[in-house]
């Protein structure tokens, strides 16, 4: 029988390997993205779940709210990573060091 | 059909009108006036709010008006309308499209407004993300920076795990509670479990992220100096602003009168760690805007611990202190940015290099004395008005006996103070170099309609008595609204 908890681990797991995609892609904005974009899916994950077992709709409906904002929230980054690769030719976040001290 | 739409009327005001002025923007006849329009939208919207519906909840308890949602929700528009006012004759010099920058302002306010009066998990996680892109699109609003753009990369970044912190965070609280009505699980929450303290920590830390405090600052001073100034001015007050009112609200809810779950360690550790590094980095710092950002954490700490024991007292001084610091930065950048003169955007950068205001006296008397102002009302001299929620902040933690906590803000006081000094010294006793900014300005004279007002506003420290009856009318209440006894009283 699955319930709620191992749909936890399920999503604990998605969410720390995305974690660990930010921090070994920090040459390659768009996999940044992409890593984010998991976290998010992992989240829903995890609210699906719970609502399913609650039989509660809120948790379905917040998850499908997540969803756009979620893809609100992407555009808004493809355009800051256009803009970025535009003035500096390069897509790696390790080589933004301009702004130190 | 009014009365339908009378409780969120400001918020509607204000995204149709956000709509409107960029539709007109198109038009070459308008281009001129619409900064204008966007003032006129931010006085509608006090009018609106302040003629409102009366306190309570309303849509199936989604929303939330009560003295306190309404304070902040002034607060924030006075704080816009103010930079509008300062800042529309200065635009031209940042090569930003003065408008779309008014745009993102308006948004940036409905999300900020549907985040302070949410009572819904799914509801401040939406005004969160609105409130956000258009911070993000502020940074970047400058095109031809490679400063704005890393900055924007950063704050990107650093804001999306932020929000999926508190995704987190709000799914277990819905897994511990099956519930995403803040004051369901508020109730619920009195009881514990360790699902649901996890998920109120995930939750309020996203919003620690939110206002720049210890273990999530990093991005702050990248940021504050990456981004335009006008930008950073909206970034550095508004959103904090926002993010206070709802840390505030998330931890009266959460943690009040809670005995599952002590917090009092994690903040009191949070707010010396962010007094620390407040006190001792800007030291080192040669850029302004970087300098402002560290500072900043460093008064963040200092208004966290006005809730390390939650009261009445704590919390009332907590907005106090939020509201007069965040006026007192915006009167500080709007005045930078009338000294920067005509370059390319790239040489913002050392445009605001400390050493620049060298001797700054002698060439803009008024900008040198209106920064001397602002740093010493910062640093929490006597006569000015800075002073007054330092003192309220202090009585309140030494009143409750949390001796580690005040020698810890005594001391990172005097060493803030000796880095604003130092400012001033360098404006009033250094000579001026051929590098000084200010030199080459010609200043509007338009800005000493801004700077009288924000003198008398300083010098309102000097005399007590008003302040006083602004606290005990307005902000006392506001912190009651949180605290004693709401859910009952509201929800029933």
């Amino acid at each position: 029988m699955i319930d709620p908890f191992h749909i936890n681990i399920l999503s604990i797991l998605v969410f720390v390997i995305a974690a660990m995609g930010i921090l070994i892609s920090m040459n390659n904005l768009i996999k940044v993205f992409l890593c984010i974009e998991l976290m998010f899916l992992a989240v829903s994950i995890n609210f699906i779940a719970y609502a399913y077992a609650a039989h509660n709709i809120d948790g379905h409906v917040f998850t499908v709210f997540l969803l756009t904002v979620a893809a609100a929230e992407s555009a808004v980054g493809l355009g800051i990573l256009v803009f970025y690769f535009r003035r500096r030719s390069v897509i790696s976040v390790a080589d933004a060091t301009v702004l130190k001290g | 059909m009014i009365e339908l739409i009378k409780p969120i009327l400001p918020e509607m005001i204000l995204f149709f009108g956000a709509c409107l002025v960029l539709l007109l923007d198109v038009f070459q006849k308008f281009v001129d006036h619409l900064m204008n329009l966007s003032s006129v939208l931010l006085v509608l919207c006090i009018v609106a709010i302040v003629l409102g519906v009366p306190d309570g909840v309303y849509y199936h308890n989604l929303c939330v008006i009560s003295m306190f949602t309404g304070l902040f929700k002034i607060a924030l528009l006075t704080l816009a309308l103010f930079q509008f006012l300062a800042t529309s004759f200065l635009m031209d010099k940042y090569a930003l499209n003065k408008n779309e920058h008014s745009v993102m302002v308006l948004f940036l306010i409905v999300g900020a407004c549907v985040m302070v009066s949410a009572n819904h998990l799914m509801l401040l996680y939406v005004g969160m993300e609105i409130q956000a892109l258009a911070a993000y699109t502020l940074v970047v609003m400058q095109r031809k920076s490679e400063y704005s753009a890393e900055a924007g990369v950063k704050y990107f970044i650093l804001g999306s795990l932020a929000s999926v912190l508190y995704l987190l965070g709000a799914s277990y609280l819905y897994g511990a509670y099956n519930t995403l009505y803040l004051h369901e699980i508020i109730t619920a929450i009195k009881a514990g479990s360790t699902l649901g303290g996890l998920g109120s920590i995930l939750v309020v830390s996203a919003f620690l992220f939110k206002v720049g405090l210890f273990p999530f600052h990093q991005w702050v001073p990248d940021v504050y100096q990456g981004a335009p100034t006008p930008s950073t001015s909206i970034i550095s007050t508004l959103s904090k602003v926002t993010a206070v009112a709802v840390v505030l609200k998330l931890i009266c809810g959460l943690f009040y009168d809670n005995k599952s779950l002590d917090t009092r360690w994690i903040f009191s550790a949070i707010a010396i760690l962010s007094m620390i590094v407040g006190a001792v980095v800007p030291i080192v710092q040669t850029h302004m805007k970087r300098f402002l950002g560290y500072s900043s954490i460093g008064h963040a700490g200092f208004m966290l611990m006005g809730i390390v024991n939650i009261h009445v007292v704590g919390v009332s001084s907590i907005i106090a202190y939020v509201l007069i610091y965040s006026l007192t930065l915006m009167m500080t950048l709007i005045c930078l940015m009338s000294l920067k003169d005509k370059r390319e955007p790239d040489e913002e950068r050392n445009d605001l290099e400390l050493s620049k205001l060298g001797g700054l006296s002698q060439v803009r008397p008024k900008h040198a004395f209106m920064l001397a102002v602002c740093f010493l009302s910062m640093a929490g001299m006597p006569p000015l008005i800075g002073f007054f929620p330092k003192l309220l902040i202090l009585q309140y933690i030494i009143n409750q006996g949390q001796m580690l906590l005040t020698v810890f803000a005594i001391i990172t006081t005097v060493i803030s103070l000796f880095y604003y000094l130092k400012i001033i010294k360098l404006m009033y006793i250094d000579m001026p170099t051929k590098q000084s900014i200010g030199i080459s300005v010609n200043v509007n004279m338009r800005l000493l309609w801004v700077f009288i007002p924000a003198v008398i506003i300083q010098l309102l420290g000097c005399y007590i008595p008003i302040l006083q009856t602004i606290y005990v009318q307005y902000v006392t209440p506001a912190a009651e609204t949180l605290i004693i006894g709401t859910n009952e009283k509201i929800y029933s």
